[in-house]
């Protein structure tokens, strides 16, 4: 029988992890064999962990479809769903509170944001080259965005 | 100008078009979610958190907030529609880093989805997790596991679990073979 290294040793900093701990439920001995002599796998083992990797990954992007669903009740959105919450989301809100909502117009486009961007959410989650295509956008927007805030928070006080 | 502008607008329309009939085909089979769980917020998903005071670390599948509390649920591909005790040990540690480092409260009781092998549907079940002073203890019979001072080790539960190890060889010889090696 052949065996293979476990890929997924976690060796961090004196930290057990939950995967690790829960080994203890499955069998003890296995755990003492693994810290004796390494985490090894048979071809079932590799195998069962395949289906299991692929079985997560279909349930990861479930995942981000029913985060894009939420957005649509909530708040949210791209530039949340591209850059994650960062200075730069700060600064395009901050635009949308000091600039957009404060005209007809720019009411309109944030309700067009809202209503389109759950839809974009759900577009983006498995295309990471389109993603990172528009952070770079965002990020300019954001500078601009931040500097314009800027401008107008000095400008006020 | 006007018609550069009046271009772009048209681009734009005709992608969030695109954007939204995508979308609506991307649909996700949520039947297997408890009836709390349908329409909960998704608070987390994939997201790995740290407990400090308890020397542990947990990736999670997934947390639901619902009725002020987070709800966590853990996917494991099996041929058995069963829940094992491992499942709750993870889920357990799963609660107590995110509680440590959110603040937020995590329910005492978490699902275990379970996924035939095949790919087949979900079924939710749910378990009653460990509390900290147990998921300590735990974590102490780890370590005295790892460091060789843990008195007799419990073996697996089956022997089919025992025959799909790689350890199963030196664990017979060492433990008497009360699980034969195939």
């Amino acid at each position: 029988m052949s065996f293979s290294r476990d890929p997924k040793v976690k060796r961090t900093d004196g930290l057990v992890s939950a995967s690790d701990l829960a080994r203890i439920g499955y069998c003890e001995r296995q755990v003492l064999f693994d810290a004796e002599r390494g985490k090894l796998a048979t071809q079932i083992q590799v195998e069962a962990r395949a289906r299991g990797n692929a079985a997560h990954a279909s349930f990861e992007r479930e995942a981000e479809i029913i985060a894009a669903r939420s957005a649509r009740r909530g708040k949210c959105f791209i530039a949340s769903h591209v850059l994650g919450e960062c200075d730069d989301t700060k600064a395009l809100r901050a635009f949308r509170d000091l600039f957009l909502r404060r005209s007809r117009a720019g009411r309109f486009l944030v309700a067009m944001y809202y209503r389109w961007s759950p839809a974009w959410c759900v577009c983006l989650a498995d295309r990471p080259k389109l993603t990172s295509a528009v952070r770079v956008g965002l990020h300019a927007c954001s500078y601009l965005a931040a500097r314009a805030v800027a401008v107008k928070v000095k400008r006020s006080s | 100008m006007e018609w550069l502008g009046a271009v772009g607008l048209l681009v734009l329309l005709l992608a969030s078009a695109i954007a939204v009939s995508i979308s609506r085909t991307s649909s996700v089979d949520d039947s297997w979610l408890p009836p709390m769980l349908v329409g909960a917020e998704l608070a987390y998903s994939e997201k790995k958190f740290i407990s400090e005071e308890m020397g542990l670390v947990a990736k999670l599948d997934r947390a639901y907030r619902t009725q002020g509390v987070l709800m966590l649920v853990e996917l494991k591909t099996r041929a058995r529609q069963a829940v094992y005790v491992s499942d709750v040990i993870e889920l357990s540690v799963q609660r107590i880093a995110l509680q440590d480092q959110t603040g937020e409260r995590v329910a005492n009781e978490g699902y275990v989805a379970v996924q035939s092998s095949d790919g087949g549907p979900k079924r939710a079940f749910m378990v009653k997790l460990f509390s900290s002073s147990e998921v300590a203890a735990l974590r102490q019979r780890h370590q005295d596991l790892q460091r060789g001072n843990a008195v007799s080790p419990r073996p697996a539960r089956s022997t089919a679990m025992c025959q799909s190890c790689a350890h199963n060889a030196v664990c017979a010889r060492r433990f008497g073979s009360r699980f034969p090696q195939q």
